[in-house]
């Protein structure tokens, strides 16, 4: 068995000081009426090359040019971030329950924490969730323990749709709770915040997130003052280039720094709030301290809110979440800084703008005339064979948006970004070409 | 035992002693000494009513948070805030210093149903 | 191991210092208009060198233990090996940067790998039914959970609405219940380790929606009773949640799903290698039987997804990697050789430390403080350990023992190793009635001794704020 540490004389010594004659003797607690009657039926053993072999073999095809975002974004991953991610100490090592030999992992999250403060300008951070998604659906729980008796809960309509697909999961039970979804103006693509500010300002919470899902920053947004807002952020590196929405809890996700697509998981979300909210917040928290010999140490602290101490009553179950790729995330943002980081995120930005420039010239109309970031919907009703065409050539120009309102036929999400800043030219000449032909 | 007179008790280890209209709410000795490292106390605001034998706040140590219950009915008139600066004047003096709340009682009586000293002591030795 | 403190990046970072470029600039494209009003400042972002970045991160690295360097006997955890080969596969960019939103033809490969998992989990479970879809262990229980509290509502039966919980259950099981909306009643376990049906049968009444149970449970021992406490939950219309976090002990010899439990959730980090990495990722699929699959996340009146897009992915092909490099008759000698580890550690161990139950053990074994000598607790043996070596092994765990030690080495020891851990923990336990003192304020190898948790409940430095000079 590949990964063992016995031999068989190990084995029979080890049998020896047990005092059994063999393993089946180790199971006798286990009885014979449950025990399986046959091996199991799983594929292998394979030796390790002849692995490699049968994953080339199940490699499919992958597109030349993605420009498909919606919620994940492909970004460049420097060569510092896979290198040091890769050690053996951060990557095998566990949840620092043992402060005196995780250090290096209770740094880690302490920084990773003040990143998220610094993005968001909140004044606090947890140590990570497991991604954006279920984040804005443990904002709205901790929103409960906070607003008590307040149940009516806005959400705008250009939030992420799969996003509200998992709130809706969390609150199925939670029968007091109204949603109210916020709708979205067809021309700006921005939400429109319609109701009384005391109506906000008696609500559960009202949801917001910028850019939104159709990209559109919302600026401007009439959000009352007292409100309790929870804002959503899927594209982190934004936050480099906008100033942030002003919440009361924000969550998001930090997969645009450093760590890759991966079909969606795992990533790591973040969650940010006032910090006199402190104990309601769910998930890890480190904090800086000292050691009995009076030096700067670091801990898991108010663990009092968490599962394997309140149990029952904690904040959330949350467990294992996102370690690795919070470091991810900290080693990048360390690497570019604030230079680099808005070096990068103006070079995402103007290669969508260029884009949409020259989709525009082609009769490939910007959907929403408010401002956006990396991401926009276009129309491409003037070219309805378009995204076809260029699909058939491994060319995925965007998400069709029919996939979740069915209205809006021949709309396309399109996202860019750095990667494709340096070939904008060719890419606008592709789509060009095959725009001429449909 | 270091207990002093006219305090009752629920067996819970909150303890209550009555001021004219008023009752002084806290926590005895032998609860803090078994809540070691103190780090938070949570209590209802001024103006609050509370209900005896219904949770009111909660004592939060380094390994566990614990419910406190109200041995009295009736409104918070006035809260120790400094208590909650300096909690390890529990340690110092729980039963004068480190009064929790003082309420309005609304029903008097309710001070006979809390366990005596004597009650309470047994409390204590089943505990042990 | 470093002893010189490693403090948070931004003391190495300054406004002059240039960051990390990746493009060179575009002068054209760099005249495209954005339309929007740049932040300025990001907090007090500023920069560190390259230079910075490495040694700080790989300095950093050296403070924590890790399981290339030895045990970490972590009961409940099972910090098995983490195979380089699943690391490389998953660096692959064609395994690594695939987008859900893709259309289908391009994620035809990864489907089918995940495809194949599943069947995978539900062979070694017993399960006809998964859902990859978790993000962790913990993630998984809540999905099951739900899933319950549906399948219960679609009966007329929202008014079950209790949750039985063994006192040996780990801390996420009630927390999921509550989650859902369950309250939650305690179940002692027996006086021999293992739960009872006649210590059950006073809580089974008509509002019970489920039993959460772990078997082997978190003292190692098989719940020999487990197919009759299953008929009891079903006989009361209830169902049957097993927690898998100790599958390492069983794969090959029993699956649940065919002795009646009625779902249960997976850790790929766990059993299946998927590194720790320092808390995370993990990944937490659930297997379950007919009756629970309309409620599925996936199913169409289901309970919805519970986490947005596929699942831990990144994850999902590290463990089916693994599947492949054991095979069938690998999985099962996994489980054997957990066994076996455990039991050689508990035989060496039990003239050393007070063992509470006579039981037999599978692939852990709890151990405690019980009359150790001049006050000696749990913890300070534990800590002793890191002097030795070793990280400790999972303290003060499950709850209702007392001073709990609770020890699992998986299979991927060596008995070299597992010798070198009897030979310290003897040696702490000699020290125990000689130098009581040097436990108690172990660990001395360390860079950092026992930390002061009560001035980090109340100081609450929970991020790096600039000082004056700097800001």
């Amino acid at each position: 068995m590949r990964y063992s540490g016995i031999t068989e004389r190990d084995r029979q010594e080890m049998l020896r000081v047990i005092g059994v004659e063999s393993v089946e003797d180790l199971y006798r607690s286990v009885p014979q009426a449950v025990r399986m009657n046959r091996p199991l039926q799983v594929d292998g053993p394979l030796p390790e090359a002849s692995l490699m072999r049968r994953l080339e073999e199940m490699k499919g095809p992958a597109p030349r040019v993605s420009l498909v975002g919606g919620g994940l974004y492909n970004h460049y991953v420097p060569a510092p971030v896979d290198s040091l991610a890769a050690r053996s100490e951060w990557v095998t090592s566990y949840t620092p329950y043992q402060p005196e030999l995780a250090q290096g992992t209770l740094v880690m999250y302490y920084e990773f924490q003040t990143y998220v403060c610094m993005l968001t300008g909140q004044e606090l951070a947890n140590g990570g969730m497991y991604d954006a998604s279920t984040a804005m659906a443990e904002a709205v729980m901790m929103a409960r323990r906070i607003r008590k008796k307040a149940t009516d809960l806005y959400v705008s309509d250009a939030v992420h749709p799969e996003y509200r697909r998992v709130l809706d999961t969390y609150l199925q039970f939670q029968d007091d709770v109204k949603l109210h979804v916020l709708p979205v103006d067809p021309e700006t693509g921005r939400t429109i915040v319609d109701i009384p500010t005391a109506v906000q300002r008696d609500a559960l919470a009202i949801i917001v997130q910028s850019p939104n899902f159709f990209g559109v920053i919302e600026e401007g947004t009439a959000v009352a003052d007292d409100a309790f807002v929870i804002s959503v952020c899927t594209e982190a590196q934004s936050m480099a280039l906008l100033d942030p929405l002003r919440a009361d809890i924000a969550v998001g996700d930090m997969q645009s720094f450093g760590i890759p697509v991966q079909l969606g998981g795992p990533t790591a979300g973040f969650m940010a709030a006032k910090k006199e909210h402190v104990r309601q917040i769910p998930g890890r928290l480190v904090g800086k301290t000292k050691d009995r010999l009076g030096r700067e140490a670091y801990c898991i602290t108010l663990a009092t809110r968490e599962q394997f101490i309140r149990r029952e009553k904690a904040t959330s179950n949350i467990c294992t979440s996102s370690g690795l790729m919070c470091l991810r995330a900290s080693i990048y943002l360390s690497l570019l800084g604030k230079e680099g980081l808005q070096d990068v995120a103006r070079q995402s930005a103007r290669a969508a703008h260029a884009f949409s420039e020259a989709l525009d010239e082609v009769g490939l109309k910007r959907v929403h005339d408010g401002g956006f970031f990396n991401e926009f919907v276009v129309d491409a009703s003037a070219r309805p064979q378009l995204w076809e065409a260029l699909r058939a050539s491994g060319f995925v120009m965007g998400i069709p948006l029919t996939r979740w309102w069915p209205d809006r036929e021949h709309q396309y999400l399109v996202a860019l970004t750095e990667l494709h800043y340096p070939q904008i030219r060719d890419l606008i000449q592709e789509v060009k070409r095959h725009a001429h032909d449909s | 035992m270091g207990r002093p007179d006219g305090y009752r008790y629920l067996k819970t280890h909150e303890w209550a002693r009555v001021e004219g209209e008023f009752t002084y709410i806290g926590l005895s000795d032998y609860a803090i000494r078994h809540l070691s490292d103190l780090v938070f106390l949570d209590l209802p605001d001024v103006g609050q009513d509370i209900m005896q034998n219904e949770p009111v706040g909660e004592i939060e140590s380094v390994k566990a948070v614990s419910d406190l219950y109200a041995p009295m009915t009736g409104e918070v008139v006035e809260r120790n805030d400094r208590l909650i600066e300096e909690l390890e004047i529990l340690k110092k003096d729980p039963w004068n210093e480190g009064w929790m709340l003082k309420v309005r009682m609304e029903k008097p009586s309710e001070f006979d149903n809390l366990l005596d000293d004597a009650a309470y002591q047994r409390v204590v030795d089943s505990s042990e | 191991m470093r002893t010189i403190p490693e403090r948070p990046i931004f003391e190495l970072c300054r406004k002059d210092k240039p960051g990390f470029r990746v493009h060179t600039p575009d002068p054209e494209l760099d005249n495209v208009e954005l339309g929007f009003l740049e932040r300025e400042d990001i907090g007090a972002m500023s920069q560190a060198t390259e230079i910075d970045v490495i040694r700080h991160y790989t300095r950093l690295s050296k403070f924590n233990y890790d399981i290339d360097r030895g045990l970490y006997p972590l009961g409940s955890c099972t910090m098995k090996h983490n195979p380089r080969v699943n690391e490389a596969i998953a660096a692959d960019p064609h395994w690594r940067d695939p987008h859900p939103l893709w259309p289908e033809e391009f994620t035809a490969g990864h489907r089918a790998i995940m495809e194949e998992l599943a069947e995978d989990l539900a062979e070694i479970s017993g399960f006809d039914h998964m859902s990859l879809l978790p993000a962790a262990g913990a993630h998984g229980e809540l999905t099951a959970v739900f899933m319950i509290r549906a399948y219960h509502l679609a009966k007329g039966r929202d008014d079950k609405r209790v949750f039985l919980i063994p006192d040996s259950a780990h801390g996420t099981n009630p927390a999921s219940a509550a989650m859902a909306g369950f309250k939650c009643k305690e179940v002692a376990s027996g006086p021999d380790g293992y739960l009872r049906l006649e210590d059950l049968e006073p809580h089974l009444s008509d509002e019970v929606a489920a039993i959460m149970i772990t078997n082997p449970n978190t003292l190692g021992i098989y719940e020999r009773e487990f197919e009759k406490i299953a008929k009891a939950i079903h006989d009361h219309d209830a169902l049957v949640y097993m927690d898998g976090a100790n599958l390492n002990a069983f794969m090959g010899v029993f699956q649940p799903g065919r002795i009646g439990a009625d779902v249960m959730h997976f850790n790929l980090h766990k059993t299946f290698t998927t590194p720790h990495g320092g808390g995370g990722p993990g990944s937490g699929p659930i297997g379950f039987n007919k009756a629970l699959a309309p409620y599925a996340p996936e199913a169409e009146d289901g309970i919805g997804p519970v986490k947005a897009y596929e699942g831990q992915w990144g994850m999902f092909i590290r463990a089916w990697s693994y599947i492949r490099t054991l095979g069938g008759t690998g999985l099962r000698e996994v489980s054997e050789e957990a066994v076996l580890n455990a039991n050689y550690l508990r035989a060496r161990l039990q003239d050393v430390l007070p063992l509470p139950f006579d039981t037999p053990t599978l692939h852990e074994v709890v151990f405690n403080d019980k009359d150790l000598p001049n006050d000696i607790q749990t913890g300070d043996v534990a800590k002793r350990l890191i002097d030795y070596g070793f990280h400790p092994p999972t303290v003060y765990f499950p709850i209702h023992v007392k001073g709990a030690l609770m020890i699992e080495p998986t299979e991927t020891e060596t008995i070299e190793e597992l010798d070198r851990f009897v030979a310290a923990m003897t040696a702490i336990r000699r020290e125990a009635d000689e130098d009581p003192e040097r436990l108690k304020l172990a660990p001395h190898t360390t860079p950092v001794s026992r930390v002061d948790e009560v001035l980090a409940a109340r100081s609450l430095d929970l991020r790096w704020l600039p000082s004056p000079e700097l800001a």
